[in-house]
């Protein structure tokens, strides 16, 4: 008995003593992992949004601004990734550059829209819509439909670099898509390639 | 007195044969192997200037960094240098822009990004500010790292 008191209290300190450390996200100098992590989505999001913003793409000729809406990001890796890491930060940037106003009526996942856009009117039109001052209530013909759509996907390669190492080459591929034309305004791929042993796994 | 001799003809012919290249137009860098050989790439020389070059620690100079507004209004940067080294030298840059007040505009764009020098040559990179509130910046690196 005395010997499990011992040992419980000896196990218990151990897991005291593990060490955590935060993370330092701003000056990060950690090791690379095979595995997609947050670094390769900064650098990814960083690289397609000087790109837009370089483009002038998204500076209407009018001076006003472009409905944007996300569509599809497809995971098309080994892994399981919200693409939402991706282009949250996109929307965020793009956003604050002033050029664009996102939408939440529309989006290609539940993620990019906000359901009560959809809740509200639902309510507006059904029995209890009477219990709300009608001039709170959005009229029909009030949202705005999007101009412009992000999509893309991202891609992963895995390939045999030697005997005892494997190469795992990312691809980051982002489109704008004019909704009213279908025509493609601007595209980007960006490309994060890692090497490391076969004994680390790249999902 | 021979050998002394041969060392010297050895040396002679290193330079004469090295002093074949001739320079060309700066904006196009050839790279060594590709080029005539020069005393830096010979490969005899080569060993002791890149020894040089580490003992010396050379790196990488900045030789110009130019700015402008883009069609949309948005201010760009772009910095040119030369890596000095013997070298593939990498580094980071992490470029923090700031509003006509100095103060640093939030952005999820501003992260260290890599540049890869190669060994002798030219590199430039460039940069979009993520507004056009942006009327200055500020440029960190860092060694790469893995």
């Amino acid at each position: 008995m005395k010997k499990l008191t011992l040992l419980f209290i000896a196990m218990t300190f151990a897991v005291g003593c593990e060490k955590v450390t935060k993370i330092d996200t701003t000056n990060d100098a950690g090791k690379q992992v095979m595995a997609l992590d947050y670094r390769d989505f900064d650098q990814a999001a960083s690289e397609t949004i000087q790109s837009l913003l370089s483009s002038g793409v998204l500076a209407r000729q009018d001076g006003g601004k472009y409905v944007l809406t996300t569509g599809v990001i497809t995971n098309d890796t080994m892994q399981r990734i919200d693409t939402d890491l991706l282009s949250a930060k996109i929307e965020e940037d793009i956003s604050n550059s002033g050029q664009v106003v996102m939408t939440s009526a529309v989006g290609g996942k539940d993620s990019n829209r906000d359901s009560m856009v959809n809740d509200l009117r639902d309510v507006r039109d059904s029995a209890k819509g009477d219990e709300f001052k009608q001039d709170t209530m959005p009229s029909k013909g009030t949202l705005i439909a999007p101009d412009l759509s992000l999509s893309g996907k991202i891609y992963q390669n895995n390939l045999r670099y030697d005997k005892k190492n494997q190469q795992v080459e990312y691809y980051f591929q982002l489109k704008i898509t004019d909704l009213k034309s279908g025509l493609r305004f601007w595209q980007k791929e960006v490309l994060i390639g890692k090497r490391g042993s076969n004994k680390t796994v790249a999902w | 007195m021979k050998k002394c001799l041969l060392v010297m003809f050895f040396a002679g012919s290193v330079f004469v044969f090295a002093g074949c290249y001739k320079p060309h137009d700066k904006r196009v860098s050839v790279a060594a192997g590709v080029r005539s050989d020069t005393i830096e790439n010979n490969i005899i020389t080569r060993p002791f200037i890149g020894a040089y070059s580490l003992l010396a620690g050379e790196g990488i100079d900045i030789k110009d960094v130019r700015s402008w507004r883009n069609a949309a209004g948005i201010m760009e940067v772009q910095v040119s240098g030369h890596n000095r080294a013997v070298y593939t030298k990498q580094f980071e840059y992490r470029v923090e822009w700031l509003n006509d007040r100095g103060m640093r505009i939030e952005a999820q764009q501003t992260v260290w990004l890599r540049v890869s020098a190669k060994a002798m040559s030219n590199f430039s990179f460039t940069a979009t500010a993520p507004s056009r509130d942006a009327v200055d910046f500020k440029i960190n690196t860092r060694k790469a790292k893995g």
